[in-house]
């Protein structure tokens, strides 16, 4: 094969750059703000501080939120990556009746407004007379993480060889220990990955949470919370910093870590 | 997709797999949305309980009142306006990363993804920072003598809803366009050279056509969530700025469950029909079409 002249593309990489440059320029802005020594996030600046990172650590209804969320999100992903992964193994390995309805109704969620659905989930436990607290959340972030999960198992096991089951048939493999011993194993980082995806979804779902968390706030309930409450803003910006900072450094992290192991392969 | 053979036992295998799925959809999103339905028909004002009653008069009292139309109009207009802008910044960076980028690629497409990762009220708050009277740029512009005191129109208006709106959604536009793109048949794009075509015509008969399903796909996946947003306009949006959404909020706070059911059906069967158009035009119809 001959290797063609490569075009240099230097608009499209200008444009690349400006454009990341404008995506983090508010977010390290923001970052900055949190280390801010004022009660005022606005300029002029006061000087950097630690103090509001100190400040957040007593705050007891942030940690609280911060708690909560964990749980919410710990539980809706477990619920998500069991239910979407049964209905991605049913649906990529089986024909049965109903197959094409329930494949549609469970990714419906991906294109319903999630405000829509949470007026939905909530009139209807008012309705049966329950409380919002932290299951109704889990309910609610359980059913819009599933089409995830059901879309990264269907695509895994869409790629495998259909014989594997056969060949397991043939030997004397029953259903159930195709389901342990086959694409359970199979799945394996489609289901690590599913579940990555629901608790990240959930940990910072606002809509569903607003309406079906009840006194239980979640962190961005919180946070929404206090935006008409100024005082309440650093402590909250700084927590929510912090978990990003965690959040972007673990990923870049197994990036790099991703691209060594390439690197060395190769 | 693959072809599942018709193996013993293996249809009711699916149907003991998917029982408890189907269940849990049943019962968290099909009975809600008919009981969203059912709160809709009761009379208007502050109902605590669901009574067997079918009355109309809270869609006439709901949308007897013009502003709410025209709030749905500019919700709908907002929403159009977000998707397509998002969708024309986020393409040139899916392809990019699809076509441009060699060495370091992943490490490039997780730098364009990871904005996305970020809280979305961080995202949301961080223009107030930025656009507040004594905000980033404000400052800036005094700083460099440009203006001598603090321009206030940067924030409170529905231009503000929509450039906030653009940037928190226009990570989540490059995905599905990235994706379809790097799954594109490299060799279409050689054959067109080879016929001669400069790279502009290669691009606008091949590459741009063939990558319609990932532009549709992002653009309802923009689209779609905005319509329902309520936390950027109560940011950045002030009274002109206001969406269906905050409307919905302010009925549900006060306990007006009937009139926040009519608003919220108006707001489902308006993204219902346009996920009806949008899944006509750009051929979804199988697990297999839509890739994570």
């Amino acid at each position: 094969m001959s290797r063609r002249a490569e075009p240099r593309r230097v608009g499209l990489w200008t444009y690349f750059w400006l454009y990341i440059a404008l995506l983090y320029t508010p977010l390290i802005v923001l970052a900055l703000f949190s280390l801010h020594d004022s009660e005022l996030l606005s300029l002029p600046w006061r000087g950097f501080s630690l103090r509001w990172y100190r400040e957040m650590l007593h705050q007891a209804a942030l940690l609280r939120s911060l708690r909560i969320s964990i749980v919410v999100a710990a539980l809706a992903s477990t619920a998500a990556v069991i239910l979407g992964g049964a209905l991605g193994i049913a649906v990529s390995r089986f024909r049965f009746p109903g197959r094409g309805l329930l494949l549609a109704l469970a990714l419906s969620p991906l294109v319903i407004p999630y405000l829509g659905l949470a007026v939905s989930l909530l009139m209807t436990f008012v309705a049966l007379g329950l409380k919002p607290s932290i299951p109704t959340v889990v309910i609610g972030h359980s059913v819009v993480a599933m089409p995830y999960a059901l879309l990264l198992v269907a695509t895994r096991l869409l790629g495998i060889d259909p014989e594997l089951e056969e060949a397991a048939l043939d030997l004397g493999a029953g259903w159930t220990s195709i389901l342990g011993r086959l694409y359970v194993p199979l799945m394996g980082p489609a289901l690590g990955t599913a579940f990555v995806t629901a608790f990240v979804l959930s940990f910072d779902e606002l809509y569903l949470a607003f309406f079906l968390s009840g006194s239980d706030q979640t962190l961005p309930v919180y946070f929404f919370s206090g935006l008409r409450h100024p005082e309440f803003l650093p402590p909250t910006l700084a927590l929510t910093t912090l978990v990003t900072v965690i959040v972007v450094s673990a990923t870049l992290a197994s990036q790099l870590v991703a691209m060594r192991r390439g690197a060395k392969a190769v | 997709m693959a072809e599942t053979r018709r193996i013993p036992g293996g249809r009711r295998f699916g149907l003991i797999l998917s029982a408890a799925p189907a269940l849990w959809l049943l019962a968290f999103f099909v009975v809600p949305l008919g009981i969203l339905v059912a709160w809709s028909f009761q009379p208007p004002g502050i109902v605590a309980a669901l009574r067997p009653v079918l009355t109309l008069e809270a869609y006439r009292s709901t949308l007897s009142a013009g502003s709410y139309w025209r709030v749905l109009a500019r919700t709908g207009v907002i929403a159009l306006t977000v998707a397509a802008v998002a969708v024309a910044l986020a393409y040139p960076i899916a392809y990019a990363l699809a076509f441009a980028a060699r060495r370091r690629r992943s490490l490039l497409l997780t730098l364009a993804l990871l904005p996305f990762l970020t809280s979305y009220l961080l995202r949301i708050y961080a223009w107030r920072l930025m656009l507040g009277a004594k905000g980033v740029l404000n400052e800036l512009l005094q700083a460099i003598g440009l203006t001598h005191g603090p321009l206030g129109f940067f924030l409170y208006s529905r231009t503000a809803v929509v450039l906030v709106l653009i940037y928190v959604w226009v990570p989540w536009a490059a995905l599905p366009i990235f994706l379809r793109l790097d799954q594109m048949d490299r060799s279409l794009i050689e054959a067109a050279d080879d016929l001669g075509a400069d790279r502009l015509r290669a691009f606008l008969r091949v590459t741009l056509p063939l990558s319609m399903p990932g532009v549709f796909a992002a653009f309802f996946f923009v689209m779609i969530p905005t319509l329902g947003d309520f936390a950027t306009a109560s940011a950045v949006g002030g009274s002109g700025g206001q969406m269906i959404g905050n409307i919905i909020q302010q009925y549900l706070n006060s306990l007006s469950y009937p009139s926040g059911a009519v608003l919220s059906v108006l707001l489902l069967v308006t993204a219902l029909v346009a996920m009806t158009v949008g899944a006509r035009l750009s051929g979804i119809r199988d697990v297999g079409d839509v890739r994570v």
